[in-house]
């Protein structure tokens, strides 16, 4: 009898809602969402254009603050806090990657990182060995680490992204379109990246349009109207199965009518 | 029109920043405009008030047992001369009175007496004051706490002359501190109360012929050729008394506010540059952040002419507006100005509208910023419409990583901070400038206030002059040698010296000698170049004299006293603010050559530790007979007492028989006085040792007391603009800092930075710089400091500033400096409290 190790849910929202006002008219983009994530898992929001996925990510990454409902992560309730309560739950639970990588182009790859590094752990010398086994974990070479962000391509620079993005031992590390901006060879080196961590264990919470970064996932969600109208679970990715991952996962888009 | 709407556009889109760019070119203007009404008025005010006044262009007094026919006969065939009068006046050498602490000479006139020359011209008057107790008093005193109906009260060596304030006059002579006198009026009552008990003066005021500048022209000639074919100076015994013509009465008046009016235009043209650059700063942010719509508007056809030409109006309108609130706010505040001038000058005045002056100050501030502007603004010809469009050049970062954050000490934000430094380089070397400047400034200021008002030790010794504790002036039968040992008996007397000042001519130029026995005695006396001199063909001369001779240390020049000459060799330089720096040190064995009957007549006495002046005075008085007597002594012999009546019968005696001793020249004298039949007093001069007791440093202070209540004014006004400035520019950089790195604060926002910590970064960055620019600023002042106050003081006989510098104040005023920085900086940094992550997801 194969015995499966019960997951910790990291992430809980309940009865989440968020509106906007647009020229005095009410956009409610997400509507009543339960949703449960839970610790190791690759999840992969889709959706079509204007869905909600995104605004959804930043609700559950707590970049914004939803209308109505709540989210959890760990027992914390993110969605009374203010902006600077906001900001150490961030620092201290997520990790986020951006479609446009929003490295600091005032400092080198090594100080980027390290900026995000030296607001938990003090100590200089241990976040700068962490961060330099990170960066060499991603490719990245020592040459690298001295060179600005105009001076690096786009998957370096994502890569460097997803570096600072973990450095803190993040529970979730979110990404909104982190292939978006880059060509395919880029983009493989990123989702391997990312690929990469999840089997550390890392878990992560990815909103897409593409469906080869979707299936880097093991869950994916579809959000449409604001709502997630379904859910499908993926065996974890390998190299070798993709054919058959892609099939199911087409023909769950399909019938979410993506 | 086009550029017109493209500048009006720009201003609309930053309202906050050009308001701040308009209140510094406001404040900057009104400074500058407020120097130049000052500087115009103390040009001209004189020569206006000659007129207005009938003010004579020349004045010559002397003790009236010293006075001889001779003098006004001369200046009666002089063809120069128009008019001429001759007063016969109350002198009181010196005096304190009962509402300030001056404590100047005073020449009393008598205003019922028909004069052409300088009638008593009133400005304020009270009708209600009994004849007999009116003083009228000269306009300046106004500053010194004196109202119309005061009770007045001048004391002159021990006895009190009370009256009450009857009217304020103007005078161009005598009128400040400055001239070591002050005249007044009184009528025909107090005149003759006086005259009978007080010494006495004869004064002869003389109007040339000619146009004003024509006068001024021939005065010095027409002063040197009256002494020279006169004996006037042989007439003179004090240093009060004397000739003072146009040039030194505009001294005396004006001397203070040409320094005021000379600090406020170099202030001005501080805040200029500040402004300039803050402008120079801004136009290159302007043109780095318009970058796309500046390509947008090429694309459309603009020119490069047209949108730098709308970049200069934009500034150029800003200036104006500046300008011409700066003066309206001029006009607001000269009648402060206005009462700040009386009380400086004693002349009443006006400032009218003056549209030169106005013209002027705008055109140069106007001027300057059009230039700054128009030269930053050529850089718009580096982008063409494609490269602009793709908002210019990116700042591409190739070189060093300045502080990098895996090494170094200081926290993660603290290295934040100091990285953006570098970062922001030139926003940074602005702000450090603009705090440098106003360090040095406001240091300035406080070093000035500080040594004319609180600690006046160095400004006594610039004043050039030997201040012994106590000085005691003997009577002329008194053997000064003798009597120099006695008081050295004393257990309170340290040391004694003798010393005097006399009047003689260096090369044609009237000044005043100090001599002394054995200069080596004296304590605050010093040259600060060459020694004082020992032999007795030495002198030692001013700064003021060296340039005026066109002289330096080991030439030689000629003194001159009663018809006989000399040459000294130069082996010093001292300065001194008396005389207006026409001072030199002789030898008593160098004044005897030029004046072999001189006598020296005064003994310095320096007091040991612990021992009170004013208690050794009143010792003085005790023992030996002098002139001086205590306070409240009445002259009213109509008292109840019988003993009471002789007492004070005996107290008149002795006066007036001092008075004879002291006023008529009498050498010796024997005397019995008689009441009601009985010898109430009786014995011989030669009991009377002790013509006057003086102390300079009071004197002195008098002199200095009306530079220092103004010195307070301007230190406030100084600082008060600094701050605002520092304020401004903190406000405009920090806002356009944000706005610029809007994405930058985002970021760290979404990486977990909370508002306080970013609020630290940028209020550490500007802290940083402020404590450079205060390092700086307080270096330059103590390098340079003096130097400059030099330039400005020279006018007043300062050559040589050596102003103490109180190192704790300058270094409060530093540290107050950073943390006011810091406190604005980190207000406004909280405007990166609206910057949130979600900001950033939006960009």
């Amino acid at each position: 009898m194969e015995v499966t190790k019960q997951k910790e849910i990291i992430l809980k929202t309940h009865k989440l809602c968020k509106s906007f006002s647009n020229g005095g008219v009410m956009q409610h983009v997400l509507r009543n969402l339960d949703l449960e994530i839970k610790e190791g898992d690759f999840t992969v929001i889709m959706g079509s254009s204007g869905s909600g996925k995104s605004t959804l990510l930043y609700a559950l990454s707590g970049m914004d603050v939803p209308t109505v409902g709540d989210v959890f992560i760990g027992k914390e309730n993110i969605a009374k806090m203010n902006n600077d309560q906001l900001a150490i739950i961030r620092r201290n639970n997520c990790g986020f990657v951006f479609q446009s990588m929003y490295l600091l182009d005032n400092m080198n790859v090594l100080d980027n990182v390290m900026t995000s590094g030296l607001l938990i752990n003090h100590n200089k010398k241990e976040v700068y060995e962490h961060a330099v086994t990170l960066l060499l974990s991603v490719g990245l070479n020592q040459t690298d680490f001295v060179k600005f962000p105009n001076q690096l391509s786009g998957g370096e620079k994502q890569r460097v992204a997803i570096v600072r993005a973990i450095i803190n031992h993040p529970r979730i590390l979110f990404a909104d379109e982190p292939t978006g901006a880059l060509n395919s060879a880029s983009s493989v080196q990123v989702l391997d990246t990312f690929t990469k961590l999840n089997e550390q264990g890392q878990s992560i919470i990815m909103v897409t349009h593409d469906i080869k970064t979707a299936l880097r996932g093991n869950r994916i969600l579809y959000v449409k109207d604001g709502t997630i109208c379904g859910e499908i679970t993926l065996k974890p990715y390998t190299t070798d199965c993709n054919e058959l991952r892609k099939q199911k996962l087409q023909q769950f888009l399909g019938e979410m009518g993506w | 029109m086009l550029i017109t709407r493209l500048a009006f556009a720009n201003m609309r889109k930053k309202k906050g920043t050009s308001i701040t760019l308009v209140i510094f070119i406001l404040l900057a203007t009104m400074c500058f405009n407020i120097g130049m009404k000052l500087g115009d008025k103390c040009d001209n005010l004189v020569m206006e008030k000659v007129q207005e006044l009938s003010a004579p262009d020349f004045v010559a007094s002397c003790n009236v047992t010293k006075y001889k026919q001779k003098y006004e006969t001369y200046l009666l065939k002089d063809p120069r001369v128009a008019k001429i009068e001759k007063d016969e006046v109350i002198y009181m050498p010196t005096t304190k009175n009962n509402k300030n602490t001056l404590e100047l000479g005073a020449v009393m006139f008598n205003c019922n007496t028909n004069r052409e020359i300088a009638p008593m011209h009133l400005v304020k008057e009270d009708t209600s004051v009994p004849a007999d107790q009116a003083i009228y008093v000269p306009m300046i005193l106004q500053g010194f706490d004196v109202k119309l109906g005061d009770a007045f009260s001048l004391t002159c060596k021990g006895k009190q002359y009370d009256f009450i304030v009857a009217g304020f006059f103007e005078t161009t002579y005598y009128g400040t501190s400055l001239s070591g006198m002050l005249k007044y009026f009184v009528t025909d009552e107090g005149f003759q109360r006086l005259y009978a008990e007080v010494g006495r003066a004869m004064v002869l005021s003389v109007q040339l012929e000619g146009s004003y500048s024509e006068r001024l022209h021939m005065l010095s000639d027409f002063q040197k050729e009256f002494k020279d074919n006169t004996d006037f100076n042989s007439s003179l015994d004090n240093m009060l008394l004397k000739c003072v013509d146009l040039h030194e009465m505009k001294d005396s008046c004006m001397a203070v506010l040409a320094v005021i009016s000379a600090l406020l235009i170099a202030f001005a043209m501080i805040l200029c540059i500040v402004i300039l650059v803050v402008i120079v700063n801004r136009v290159i942010e302007h043109i780095e952040e318009n970058m796309q719509n500046i390509g947008v508007l090429q694309a459309m056809g603009y020119t490069s002419k047209h949108i730098i030409g709308s970049v200069v109006v934009e500034f150029g309108l800003l200036s104006l507006i500046g300008c011409i609130l700066g003066t309206a706010l001029t006009y607001i505040v000269l009648p402060t100005v206005k009462n700040v001038f009386t009380m400086a000058s004693g002349l009443e005045t006006s400032f009218p509208f003056t549209a030169w002056i106005d013209l002027i100050c705008i055109g140069i501030v106007v001027f300057a910023i059009l230039i700054a502007t128009g030269l930053t603004s050529l850089r718009i010809l580096q982008y063409p419409p494609v490269k602009a469009l793709n908002k210019g050049m990116k700042s591409h970062h190739f070189g060093k990583n300045i502080c990098p954050l895996y090494k170094g000490v200081g926290k993660v934000h603290f290295r934040i901070a100091v990285k953006n430094i570098f970062e922001n380089k030139k926003q940074n070397i602005m702000f450090t400038l603009v705090l440098a400047c106003s360090t040095f400034v406001v240091s300035l200021m406080i070093i000035v206030y500080i040594n004319f008002a609180t600690d006046r030790t160095m400004m006594f010794q610039m004043l050039g002059m030997e201040l012994s504790d106590v000085q005691v002036e003997v009577t002329k039968q008194t053997d000064i040698m003798e009597f120099s040992e006695e008081l050295l008996q004393m257990e309170e007397v340290r040391k004694t010296n003798l010393s005097d000042l006399l009047a003689v001519t260096v090369d044609d130029i009237e000044a005043s000698a100090i001599t002394s026995i054995d200069f080596s005695k004296t304590e605050t006396l010093k040259p600060y170049r060459g020694t004082l001199p020992k032999y007795e063909n030495e002198v030692v001369l001013t700064g003021v004299m060296l340039k005026l001779l066109k002289k330096d240390l080991g030439d030689t020049v000629t003194i001159s006293a009663e018809g006989r000459a000399k040459e000294f060799y130069i082996v010093g330089e001292f300065q001194s603010t008396n005389e207006n720096g026409k001072m030199l040190i002789l030898p008593y064995d160098g004044v005897i050559q030029i004046r072999p009957q001189y006598k020296i007549r005064r003994i310095d006495v320096y007091l040991n530790d612990g021992y009170d002046k004013d208690q050794f005075k009143e010792k003085l008085r005790t023992i030996y007979k002098v002139a001086v007597k205590e306070e409240g002594t009445t002259d009213n012999l109509a008292t109840v007492d019988e003993n009471a009546k002789y007492s004070a019968a005996s107290l008149k005696a002795e006066e007036k028989i001092a008075k004879l001793l002291e006023n008529y020249g009498i050498d010796s004298i024997s005397y019995t006085v008689m009441l009601d039949g009985k010898v109430i007093l009786a014995g011989d001069s030669y009991d009377y040792k002790i013509a006057d007791l003086g102390d300079y440093i009071e004197f002195g202070s008098g002199q200095l007391d009306t530079f220092s209540s103004m010195t307070v004014g301007l230190v406030g006004v100084v600082a008060l603009i600094s701050l605002v400035i520092i304020g401004g520019i903190l406000s405009i950089t920090i806002k356009s800092m944000i706005r610029k790195k809007r994405v930058e604060y985002g970021i760290y926002k979404a990486l977990g930075y909370t508002t306080k910590e970013i609020v630290y970064q940028i209020s550490m960055n500007y802290a940083i710089s402020a404590l450079i620019g205060v390092l700086i600023g307080i270096v330059s002042v103590l390098m340079f400091g003096n130097k400059l106050l030099e330039f400005f003081f020279q006018g007043m006989g300062l050559t040589q500033l050596g102003f103490a510098i109180p190192y704790p104040v300058v270094l409060l005023l530093g540290i107050g400096l950073i943390a006011y920085t810091y406190g604005i900086a980190i207000w406004k940094a909280y405007q990166v409290k609206k910057i949130t992550a979600y900001d950033l997801l939006i960009e």
